[in-house]
């Protein structure tokens, strides 16, 4: 880990008692399934909210708030918190872009939601259906001759690498150069390629954009660059906010989730087998699945000073927002340690209130298309348990490989098409 | 008390006293109605809290601001945000039919 650590002394508003140990952190690892048991845990050992010393990146300290309604209450609140300076990609290498609009506040936030929206509505991405599909059988191809693939690099992650790069109306081509930057941003610690991986990443967009405003395309660049807030359009640094955010946000979270579901179908065969012989089950299987595998946390930071669940918050205080924690919290969801198909949750894999994940309808529509073209395509699988797998910890919960065992090679099961 | 009747996509109907102060996707999920999500909590941000409003109840509700039209580009005609429906006595006997999925 390159970040610089010191370590903070607990400031005097927060009590002793409440400073406890969260093991999410960013750098952490673990061999196990995280939510087999450590994040129930969490809400069976822990208080409400609590403050652990290396909860924010970097190794300071920030509130970890447990509880769903909490949670919502704090994601609806803009007097008290705001999401200004969660993502310092650009601070970092000395731009002023924000992610758009991940970063802003309202109003200025309304308006960039009322200008996204309608690219992302069910309606508009039916007509992604076919597309999408076909990037997901072309993988499947690729492997449904291997006796045993590691899914998340045969699936998870070029797949929805390939819909943004298509969405940017990016070039296939530039996959391999895409992942690798992607891999740097979101699972490197080291600080300096973080800051090559930005600059790469904001490089290509302007490049993308400069090339664009001559010919416009289809594309969701070319959309931005002619976009209106007002009487006036998207300053470049919005735009490239805008890229970022689709970027950053868009990709590791669909392969986290892809992982953890297909992890899932690999260990409960008879969930698989339910899913084949009744492929209408499978959207309440995925939003079930998006429950028990919330993979993100992001940040707050206290503007004004709120009690919550009795303690003290103060301005300047970062709280921790972590999906996994208020997804399986016990006082909102019977048994969430318990898997169920027709539980059809409330969940808070995407956030909630005024940043409520823009991209939920295409991240459903991706994961959706994803679970029908495989139990499709491919005979039943298993996870291979027999392989040790690390799991990294922090912003997105993402084991390192998902092993499966394919049936396809060994020809026992026959082709089930 | 107001009431409002939600019709589901099974086919059965239910039928709520809601008091003012509230929203129509408050008095969903707080009653248990199936098929209504609020994932933003009444934000305008997720649209799982559609509902389609009966023809003649349409034009008498509050009206249409930019951030809700932007999220029902496409939706089915005379589609809502429930979330965006402020309860009052003038909506009693208000009926609405919910979607077969937020999400399709
Ligand atoms: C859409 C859901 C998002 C997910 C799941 C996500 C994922 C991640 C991941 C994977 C990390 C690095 C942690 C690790 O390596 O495990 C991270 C860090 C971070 N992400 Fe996100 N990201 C998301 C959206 C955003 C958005 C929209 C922003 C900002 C606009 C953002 C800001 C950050 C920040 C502040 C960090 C910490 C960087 C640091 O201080 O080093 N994330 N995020
Ligand atoms: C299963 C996959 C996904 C998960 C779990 C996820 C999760 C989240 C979460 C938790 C937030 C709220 C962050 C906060 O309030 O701090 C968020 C915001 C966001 N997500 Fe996603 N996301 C996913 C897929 C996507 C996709 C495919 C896109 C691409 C369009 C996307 C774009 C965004 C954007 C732009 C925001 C910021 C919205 C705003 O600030 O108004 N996400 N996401
Ligand atoms: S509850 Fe999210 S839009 Fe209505």
């Amino acid at each position: 880990m390159n970040f610089i650590t010191t370590m903070q002394p607990v400031p005097d508003h927060v009590p002793a008692e409440l400073v406890r140990n969260y093991p999410f952190v960013l750098g952490n690892i673990t061999s196990g399934n995280p939510y087999d048991r450590m994040v129930h845990d969490v809400h069976r050992f822990a208080p409400p909210v609590f403050y652990a010393m290396d909860a924010y990146p970097g190794g300071s300290p920030a509130w970890v708030v447990r509880r769903f309604a909490d949670l919502r209450a704090i994601y609806a609140d803009d007097t008290h918190f705001t999401v200004k300076g969660f993502a310092p990609f650009a601070m970092m290498i000395g731009e002023s872009w924000g992610n758009v609009p991940a970063e802003a506040d309202a109003p200025l936030h309304d308006q960039y939601r009322a200008l996204l929206n309608p690219l992302f509505t069910p309606a508009a991405l039916k007509k992604l259906e076919a597309k999408v599909t076909s990037v997901a059988e072309g993988l499947v191809a690729k492997f449904r001759d291997e006796p045993a693939i590691d899914f998340r690099a045969a699936f998870a992650v070029p797949f929805p690498v390939s819909i943004v790069l298509d969405l940017l109306g990016l070039p296939l081509e530039r996959m391999d150069e895409f992942m690798a930057w992607e891999h740097m941003l979101l699972h490197d610690l080291n600080m300096e390629h973080l800051q090559t991986a930005t600059r790469n990443v904001v490089g290509l967009f302007r490049d993308v954009m400069k090339e664009r405003r001559v010919h416009p395309g289809e594309d969701l660049v070319s959309f931005a660059l002619n976009a209106r807030i007002g009487d006036r359009h998207l300053t470049d640094d919005e735009v490239v906010g805008f890229c970022f955010n689709l970027f950053i946000g868009g990709l590791d979270t669909v392969t986290t989730n892809l992982c953890w579901q297909f992890r899932h179908l690999g260990n409960d065969l008879e969930l698989q087998r339910t899913l084949r012989a009744n492929p209408a089950l499978i959207p309440d299987a995925i939003q079930e699945m998006l429950r028990f595998y919330s993979p993100a946390s992001t940040f707050r930071t206290c503007i004004k000073q709120i009690e919550i669940g009795g303690v003290t918050i103060k301005p300047g205080d970062k709280v921790l927002m972590a999906t996994l924690l208020g997804s399986n919290d016990p006082e909102q969801f019977d048994h969430p340690e318990e898997f169920r198909i027709d539980r059809r949750p409330t969940h808070l894999a995407f956030g909630s209130g005024i940043h409520h994940c823009l991209g939920h309808h295409l991240a459903r529509r991706e994961l959706t298309v994803a679970m029908n073209t495989i139990l499709r395509e491919l005979p039943e699988f298993r996870y291979d348990s027999s392989v040790e797998v690390l799991t990294d910890l922090g912003g997105v919960i993402q084991p390192r490989a998902v092993p499966l065992l394919l049936a396809a090679a060994a020809g026992s099961k026959g082709a089930s098409r | 008390m107001t009431r409002i009747t939600f019709q589901l996509h099974d086919g059965t109907q239910r039928t709520v006293d809601v008091d003012p102060d509230t929203t129509l996707m408050r008095a969903a999920v707080d009653n248990d109605v199936p098929g209504i999500n609020g994932e933003c909590n009444g934000c305008a941000t997720c649209a799982t809290c559609k509902v389609q409003v009966a023809e003649s109840w349409f034009d008498r509700l509050p009206g249409i601001d930019e951030i809700e039209e932007s999220l029902l580009d496409d939706a089915a005609p005379r589609t809502r945000l429930s979330c965006q429906i402020a309860i009052t006595p003038d909506l009693d006997g208000l009926t609405v039919a919910v979607p077969i999925s937020q999400y399709a």
